[in-house]
């Protein structure tokens, strides 16, 4: 409960906006809680080892040879420390994931292509 | 480079690991952090009823939970931790700058901003709660490295862009509460306050555009020392114009507290840069701390003599009243008993002064009366002896009694009661008084047009309204209604009569039931409405 004080400038409507914004920030919190800590629904971006089989165009910098991944993170395994899973690879209609090999009008500032 | 091959530590209670590795992600949260806390509840526990204080509190919170929110990202290992916390950042990050333009804006105005602005603030509001956790507030975590980073969709540019408007509309508040104030000393007050705040607000919103351009994350912690900055002007203006109602004492103890937390981080600072800002900030608070001790001291015993010199100027007012009131009965009497005809007839001449005379001491004995009346009613030695009545019919009979005045300042009166049971306790003939004293206000500041008399009842509260056609009431006028004393800029162009104390002691009376009293208005020349609150 708000209490008015000898300035009594605090309208109801004050009051009533600061209840909109608190519910709306927490509502959308809770939600987006859920979204992204329990479900884990957001995209990771990786750089995947250079597949020699693809046969596809790979990025190439001065330290790393790759083609770049987009998946959900709720499909990534995060196997910190160990080389036992397979993050860098899309599964079997895996929604969501995208594998990115290199082309002239996608390469950014220190990339070129390179045809394994 | 991979996740795999990343060498993270895992954080213990979400911000303790080693993944900061700048000092300087520690030293620039910790010390916001603790102080706004600090400053939020001690501010707002020493007065609850401000709205100031509260508005102080909600800003601190907001900040310190976004310091807390940011700290996690420096240090925390795990994906999902950060992209949850940085995207919540967004909403945070919006809702501080929002409250920052109320803050000002009660501060200087001493109202409540517009409501097209209130709905303007909750509007732009939606696509931030909207996008935040999707791909628009944050596009992608990026495991390609090992810096925890992810990429910042399209809404950073959103907020950046309705922090720049925050920040310019903020600037044109406080410019123009430059010129709308008149009093010196509260234009003073506000521009320094305004500094203070769009000062945090400020470098908070360049760390974001500097960010923008040259991403460089250690700079970028630096626009949280933009919060110190201001609580460093707060504490000062607590000193030096006593804002927040802040007894000194306090001022002095939250001073030496923020001492002793920036001298504590010197022990954390692990290079010269830091260790440049932690010396940096410790002289400016020691220096503060030296003044604060300094000043408490001589303003107590300021204080003290002060308060004999009040003691004494209320005895010597109360003994002139009291006098000026003795001599104005007698004069008056002298006039009634010559128009009485005791000394003989009258030519029309003497008749004619005699008659202003009279109506002159009258005025006169009933002005000394009200002062003397507020005098008592504000040192508590009026009791209030309360029964139950009704107070519908209180009012009913008061407006009989006053409506020939009021009818013959040419004005209607118009009344409107709720069909409701309005039986109230408290003391009658108090009662009476506020609604006399507001009507007889709205009537003596309306030149045509109407009053319009009105009782309402709701689950809480009895709400008596009168709303006039008058003069109306500028924002400068608003501040100082219900003060003693307290009267418009220019009331006395309407009202040569008013002794300023009228609702002054409407307010003692209806805070005394439990209740309240506020005004509105539109401003000048648009009229007002007066409200008084009492308990069901």
């Amino acid at each position: 409960m708000l209490y008015l004080n000898s300035y009594n400038f605090m309208k109801k409507e004050d009051i009533t906006l600061i209840i909109i914004f608190s519910l709306a920030s927490v509502v959308t919190m809770f939600f987006g809680f859920d979204k992204i800590m329990i479900d884990k629904d957001f995209l990771v971006y990786m750089h995947a080892p250079c597949r020699i089989e693809s046969g596809n165009s790979c990025f190439q910098t001065e330290s790393e040879l790759y083609h770049k991944v987009y998946r959900k993170a709720y499909y990534v395994d995060f196997c910190h420390k160990t080389d036992l899973c397979d993050v860098f690879s899309c599964k079997e209609d895996e929604q969501g994931c995208e594998e990115i090999f290199c082309s002239e009008d996608l390469l950014e500032e220190g990339e070129r292509c390179v045809q394994i | 480079m991979d996740i795999l091959s990343c060498n993270f530590d895992t954080a213990r209670f979400l911000i303790f690991s080693s993944n900061a590795e700048e000092p300087i992600a520690y030293f620039a949260h910790i010390i916001p952090l603790f102080l706004s806390l600090l400053f939020g509840f001690f501010i707002f526990l020493n007065n609850r009823r401000g709205e100031i204080n509260f508005l102080f509190l909600i800003l601190n919170l907001l900040f310190s939970v976004w310091v807390f929110f940011d700290l996690i990202l420096w240090t925390h290992e795990k994906p999902e931790y950060i992209m949850f916390f940085w995207a919540s950042l967004f909403i945070l990050e919006y809702l501080f700058f929002i409250v920052a333009i109320y803050l000002l804006h009660f501060f200087i105005y001493k109202v409540s901003p517009p409501l097209k602005l209130k709905i303007l603030s909750l509007v732009l509001f939606i696509p931030i709660l909207v996008f935040s956790y999707t791909s628009i507030g944050l596009s992608h975590y990026i495991l390609s490295d090992c810096s925890r980073y992810a990429y910042e969709g399209v809404i950073i540019y959103y907020l950046y862009f309705l922090e720049t408007i925050v920040f310019f509309y903020m600037l044109w508040l406080i410019i123009r509460g430059r010129k709308e104030i008149s009093d010196p000393a509260i234009r003073r007050q506000n521009t320094l306050f305004g500094f203070g705040l769009l000062s945090f607000v400020g470098t908070f919103w360049i760390g974001n555009i500097v960010l923008l351009f040259y991403l460089d994350w250690v700079i970028e912690q630096y626009k949280l020392l933009g919060m110190v900055i201001f609580l460093i002007i707060t504490v000062f203006m607590i000193i030096r114009f006593h804002i927040f109602n802040i007894k000194l004492i306090g001022a002095q103890i939250i001073t030496w507290i923020i001492v002793i937390l920036v001298g504590i981080q010197f022990l954390f600072a692990e290079d010269y840069f830091s260790r440049f800002w932690n010396i940096m900030a410790l002289f400016f608070t020691i220096g503060l701390g030296w003044y604060l001790t300094s000043s408490v001291k001589k303003i107590e015993n300021q204080k003290e003599q002060l308060f004999f010199a009040n003691k004494n100027q209320e005895t010597i007012v109360h003994f002139v009243t009291h006098q000026v009131k003795a001599y104005l009965t007698r004069s008056r009497n002298i006039y009634a008993s010559l128009l009485e005809g005791d000394y003989g007839p009258l030519s029309p001449e003497i008749e004619r002064v005699s008659r202003i005379g009279l109506e002159s001491d009258m005025k006169g004995i009933e002005n000394v009366h009200t002062i003397l009346h507020a005098a008592d009613l504000k040192t508590g030695t009026v009791k209030f002896i309360k029964a139950k009545f009704d107070l519908s019919n209180l009012l009913k009979k008061i407006v009989e009694q006053m409506r020939p005045t009021i009818e013959y300042r040419g004005l209607t009166v118009i009344q409107k009661y709720q069909d409701a049971d309005f039986i109230f306790e408290g003391d009658e003939m108090r009662i009476a008084e506020v609604f006399r004293n507001v009507i007889d206000n709205a009537s003596r500041y309306t030149n045509k047009g109407e009053i319009k008399i009105s009782l309402e009842k709701t689950t809480k509260k009895f709400i008596f309204t009168v709303r006039d056609t008058g003069v109306g009431l500028s924002k400068e006028d608003m501040a100082v209604l219900f003060q003693q004393g307290g009267r418009g800029k220019e009331s006395h162009l309407t009202n040569i009569d008013s002794t300023g104390y009228g609702l002054f002691i409407t307010k003692i009376i209806a805070e005394e039931h439990g209740g309240s009293v506020r005004a509105e208005s539109k401003g000048r020349d648009q009229g007002s409405v007066f409200i008084v609150e009492l308990p069901v």
